[in-house]
This record gives C-alpha cells, structure tokens and sequence, in this order.
C-alpha cells in the first residue's frame, strides 16, 4: 500500500518534472543570464516541489506555483549578485586594484556576450520577469498575474515599462557601446 | 511614463472587447500610437533575435542530479496533513475551552438565581445612614448596599 503510494509519486514527480522542465529553465536562463545558474535554481525548485507533492495540485496550475518558487530563488540569487557588485566596485574605488572580480562576476560577464541577455540584465528585475513571461511564452496577463502574485493592472503597468525601458536602451546604444 | 500603458495592453489583446470596441479608434488615431507600435514590434524582434541554447539535451541529466540530491539531503515528502493535524488540534483545545468558560458561567448564573430567589422571599428593613439615598432604579428586591450614595 505504502510502496504503491510512494511510486504514484514518483510517477507524479516526474511527469510535472517533464511537463516544466523545458519552460522552467528557458524562463530562469533568461531572469539570470546563465545556463548553469538556471539549472541550479530548476533543480531546487523541483526539489521544493517534491517536499510538498502531497500539498499540491499535480494539474497544468502547477507549472505557476513552480515559476513562483523558481523566480524567488532567482531573486535571491540578483540580490547576491547586487551586493557583491557593490563591494567589487567599493574595492576598485578603495585599493585601486582592477583585478578583484570574484569568479561569479567573470562567470556573468562570460554569459552576457550575448546582447539580448546583456540587454535583459540591465533591466530591474520586477521588469526582466514580467517581459521575459510575456515575449518568450506568450502567457497572458492574468496568467503572469497568477506566476508571479502580482494584479493584472500591475502586470500591464510593468510590461509597458519594460518595453520602454528596453527600447530606450536599444535608442541610446547602450548595448553597442 | 505609464500613460500609454493602455496601448501595450491593447496590442496584446489585454483589452476586454467592450472596451477596446469602444477605444480602439480613438488610440489607433492617437499620435503616439504608431510609434509605440513599432517600438514594441523592435523590441520583440531583438528579443529574440539570438538562438537560445538547447535545455533539452541536459534534461535526463538534470533529472538524474534532482534524484541524487534528494537521497544526499535526505528529503523527505512532507504529510498531506502536516499543517491541518495541528490546526484541528487547536481547534479542539479552543471549543474545550470555551465549553469550560461556558459551563463556569452557566453554573454560577445558575446557582445566583438560586440566591436571588431565596433572597427576594426575605424581607429586609434598614435605615439609610445620614445623608445617603437610594440611587438605583431597578428593581428594589436585587437592590444591593452598593447602590447607596451620598446626597449631594
């Protein structure tokens, strides 16, 4: 009885893990800006669904309670990625060293040959997300709405701040220089 | 900046019919529309002007690593009931309770009456002490020495 509750489960897990897969890492890859990051955060998302496989829905809705954990993770991991910004160019201005990037900071710069990535990077975060479900999956409004646990005015209001805010960096050639 | 945000939700088709029936003249009309409109068009080309890697080819692979890492850190799948178990617990602690605050009050209500009732059949004379009057306008039989006041 246990056993066969155990690999309905499994069977589950794996199916939501097929079924997102594709759609979690395309999202996350381009919120951060790095593959190995994005399977980073896949599997620890997944891991988070696993815990809770019993609590939560095994349908379609999943796949929005799945981009929520993905995209807090994400988050977590810009705030990261701010701080140590921040005291890498409190380094340059203090010691005058140029060399003192970390690995992680390489690593970015590595990824964000790509202009679009490097484009979507310079944009807030709140912004990159809701673009980034829009442009690329097509989800509506409400569905954003539902992803991120946000009202569909405000989706609407960020979608058109990241599009100007994108445009004009494109006009300003930011991306070029 | 959010004051053409209606145009973007109307190129999206965000905008329910009954409204963008109505509006969808007067903004295809305005003079910012067409550029906004094609500003979102660059946008969306650039966007996905570049080939995204391939994530399927790792996808057994990742798999894989998500088994191992939830043997490694000894995940474990959390109860249906884990947070219903102690809800209801608290539930029951709450109703016991309150039944005991109510059968305390009910019983001494209860047992008060009682005493009014043997109260109310004796009759009681007593002088008001100098200077004091009565000053309740229930009924005189549950008048209690408290309710005395001094004349002003």
């Amino acid at each position: 009885m246990v056993f066969d509750k155990m690999k309905n489960l499994q069977n589950i897990f794996r199916r939501v893990f097929e079924e997102n897969y594709t759609l979690l890492m395309k999202v996350v890859y381009r919120i951060t800006g790095r593959e190995d990051l994005a399977e980073e955060i896949v599997q620890e998302t997944m891991i988070k669904f696993y815990e809770r496989i019993e609590q939560l829905p095994h349908d379609e809705t999943i796949r929005y309670w799945l981009l929520r954990v993905a995209r807090n993770l994400a988050l977590n991991y810009e705030k990261r990625r701010q701080r140590e910004n921040a005291i890498n160019r409190k380094l340059i201005q203090d010691e005058n060293t140029f060399d003192s990037e970390t690995a992680d900071t390489k690593l970015i710069k590595k990824f964000e040959k790509s202009l679009v990535q490097k484009a979507l990077m310079d944009l807030p975060f709140n912004l990159r997300v809701v673009l980034v479900l829009k442009e690329y999956f097509k989800f509506s409004y409400e569905e954003i709405g539902q992803a991120l646990g946000i009202t569909e005015n405000n989706v609407k209001v960020r979608i058109h701040r990241a599009r100007l805010a994108l445009a004009s960096r494109l006009k300003q050639g930011v991306l070029n220089g | 900046m959010d004051k053409h945000s209606h145009f973007s939700a109307f190129l999206d088709g965000e905008i329910p019919e009954r409204y963008s029936q109505k509006y969808q003249e007067l903004w295809r009309n305005h003079p910012d529309f067409h550029g906004f409109k094609k500003m979102k068009e660059e946008v969306s080309i650039f966007l996905t002007s570049e080939p995204e890697p391939d994530f399927d080819r790792k996808r057994d692979q990742v798999f894989e690593k998500i088994q191992q890492q939830i043997k490694q850190r000894n995940i474990k799948i959390r109860s249906k009931t884990w947070i219903s178990r102690p809800v209801k617990l608290a539930w029951a602690a709450a109703a016991v309770f309150f039944a005991l605050i109510g059968g305390l009050f009910l019983g001494r209500t209860w047992v008060s009456m009682e005493v009014a009732q043997q109260k109310s059949e004796e009759v009681i004379t007593f002088q008001l002490p100098e200077g004091f009057e009565l000053s309740s306008a229930g009924n005189p039989e549950f008048i209690q020495l408290s309710s005395f006041r001094r004349r002003p």
